[in-house]
């Protein structure tokens, strides 16, 4: 009986959302009429009584709206733009360098940056438009910086891996550091899927390469340098032990009003555009993510998730069909789920399942936050997607971006394969570190 | 009505302005915190408390209505392009609704806890000092409150064809 209502409630969550209902009412209604009816309107009514002040009022998540900060701050005063035209003139010469040179600015981001949609959204902003004029597909420039903007988890700062490595109980150094090796790897990957989209089908991304008199090498160095200095704050602030990665946050935030000050770009309107976004994406993402907890609630109540882990678990397997089924199990729950809610209801599961398979809890933590990753960009719940539609609305509906983002989805399966085939390669940072 | 409107609109942007100043001074209270213990061995008491039932409840609940009036929420729009014109007006108004009630709903219920909290005078005890914890329980209340306001506001416009559907979904 609640296994079914369990399925149901994912049928209806469906169905909600192809009637344009907003993601967190979706969620909100599902798991409140699901909750009536399993145990009756009184404790439903109660999960929607407790759940927003609890979800919210949490020191952890205080990092998303500060990271956002520190990226929108970053952003308007100009000091990631740097990034994006230092890559580019080092790409310069190579075929669909926009494209590469906006993924190569978002692994740069990603080091002061824990979120992907922080990353997402700075990125958004200054690349979309360059390469809409530059001829490239808008569907495809939108969908590359949707699935660039993960990178911004994967390399540290990171919160997901943070929660990970409070729960597995692991180092959360070790996991960062493996976290540079995947970011790198995606990068890479992404780099590809763009150079193979300029040979096959130069009408999405255009062959050209970018004009060299467009910047020189030395305006490069100089707008790059206010980005390096916030990216060693943090890196140095994180790996020193000065700070948390929440204090971070605040300490990046800051870092970036300073260094914009410094630097004459903290007028008035960036100020106050830097404010009022943070507070617009903090704000619409904290109800999701309250209607995601409450969804969470619920599945656990139909026993769906348990069904699940008992019947993997049941079964004889080796590491790869296990591996197989957690890529799935989170393939299907990225879809639906945000990030912390789809880790916080399969870790109790899987962590036990892979310490008696002897599978490193490092290795693993920084896999599962790529599979968490690569549900920021699957439809129909694609946070990253939703980012890049809020700052690109003029550019692509948010099908188009799903779809534009459909190539990359394959690089992260190829990144993930490689990973689970040769674990050492994500293991070597955190292994010389010991 | 216009009046009603520029009324509404003003406490919705005074309410997002304050939940900008939460941002403002939990950045400036973090900072100094990592600051002082750095430096002098001397962090601020009690920050994390502060943090997580102080400032982090102001940024996620006082800016609700305002993302509402933007129509800053996050919908999936596949089937925004396929939907006649008279059948997207028809869906908005249902969204409206919908939103309104579950917006209603809240609102009444965490007003519940928010004088439950107010008449013990709930608060957390962190190295002697005592941090009362109630005054926030106020604002998921008053955040889905205005916030029902807001999209009620909506469902009334789309329904007496004040607002067309291209409106909604351009602005």
């Amino acid at each position: 009986m609640s296994l079914e209502v369990g399925f149901y409630g994912v049928a209806a969550l469906l169905l909600l959302l192809l009637l344009r209902v907003p993601v967190a009412i979706a969620l909100m209604t599902v798991s409140f009429g699901g909750i009536a009816m399993l145990l009756g309107v009184t404790p439903a009514l109660g999960i929607l009584q407790n759940t927003p002040y609890s979800f919210v009022s949490s020191w952890t998540l205080s990092a998303v709206p500060m990271f956002l900060l520190m990226g929108f701050v970053a952003f308007h005063a100009g000091l990631t733009g740097g990034l994006f035209e230092a890559a580019k003139v080092l790409l310069k010469r190579i075929p669909g360098g926009l494209a590469i040179s906006s993924i190569f600015a978002c692994s740069g981001f990603a080091a002061v940056s824990g979120s992907s949609l922080a990353c997402a959204a700075a990125m958004g902003r200054i690349a979309i438009p360059e390469m809409v004029k530059a001829g490239y597909r808008p569907s495809f420039a939108c969908g590359s910086i949707a699935a660039g903007g993960t990178i911004g988890a994967l390399i540290p700062p990171s919160i997901l891996m943070i929660v990970y490595g409070v729960f597995a109980e692991t180092s959360i150094t070790q996991v960062f550091m493996g976290g540079i090796a995947i970011g790198v790897l995606t990068a890479i990957g992404y780099s590809i899927v763009v150079l193979l989209t300029c040979w096959l089908r130069p009408d999405i991304a255009p062959r050209a390469t970018i004009g060299s008199e467009e910047t020189s090498l030395r305006e490069a160095i100089v707008g790059v340098w206010p980005a390096l200095v916030l990216i060693l704050l943090v890196f140095g602030g994180l790996f020193s032990g000065v700070f948390t990665a929440t204090e971070g946050g605040a300490v990046g935030a800051l870092g970036a009003i300073v260094i914009s000050a410094v630097t004459g770009r903290l007028t008035r309107k960036v100020a106050y555009d830097s404010l009022l976004e943070t507070l617009i994406t903090a704000a619409s993402l904290f109800i999701i993510g309250i209607g995601a907890a409450m969804f969470t609630r619920f599945l656990g109540i139909t026993g769906l998730s348990n069904f699940i882990a008992s019947t993997v678990s049941g079964s004889e397997i080796g590491y790869f069909q296990l591996m197989l089924i957690i890529v799935v199990i989170y393939f299907i729950l990225g879809m639906f789920m945000e990030p912390f809610g789809a880790l916080l209801i399969t870790l109790p599961v899987f962590l036990p399942l892979l310490e008696a398979a002897d599978v490193s809890l490092i290795w693993f933590g920084v896999l599962v936050v790529k599979l968490l990753e690569i549900g920021m960009i699957t439809p129909p719940v694609g946070l990253n997607v939703f980012v890049i539609r809020n700052v690109a609305s003029d550019h692509a509906s948010v099908t188009q971006i799903f779809r534009g983002v459909t190539t990359f989805l394959l690089a992260d399966f190829v990144v993930v394969a490689i990973v689970i085939i040769f674990p050492q390669i994500v293991m070597l940072l955190p292994n010389a570190l010991k | 009505m216009q009046r009603l409107s520029e009324i509404m609109e003003r406490i919705v942007r005074l309410l997002a302005l304050l939940g900008a100043v939460g941002v403002i001074a939990m950045m400036l209270h973090v900072a100094l915190d990592v600051t002082m213990r750095g430096l002098f061995g001397a962090p601020i008491p009690a920050t994390v408390e502060i943090v997580s039932h102080y400032y982090m409840v102001f940024i996620a609940f006082l800016p609700l209505a305002w993302v509402e009036r933007r129509n800053g929420m996050v919908s999936v729009e596949v089937l925004e392009g396929f939907l006649p014109k008279p059948l997207l007006r028809v869906s908005d108004l249902l969204v409206a609704v919908l939103v309104t009630a579950i917006y209603a709903t809240i609102a009444i219920i965490t007003w519940k806890t928010a004088m439950t909290n107010f008449n013990s005078g709930s608060f957390v005890i962190v190295l002697n000092y005592r941090i009362p914890t109630w005054p926030t329980y106020f604002l998921p209340p008053a955040g889905f409150g205005l916030a029902a306001f807001v999209t009620a506001w909506r469902a009334f416009e789309t329904l007496i064809g004040a607002v067309r559907p291209e409106q909604v979904h351009e602005s």
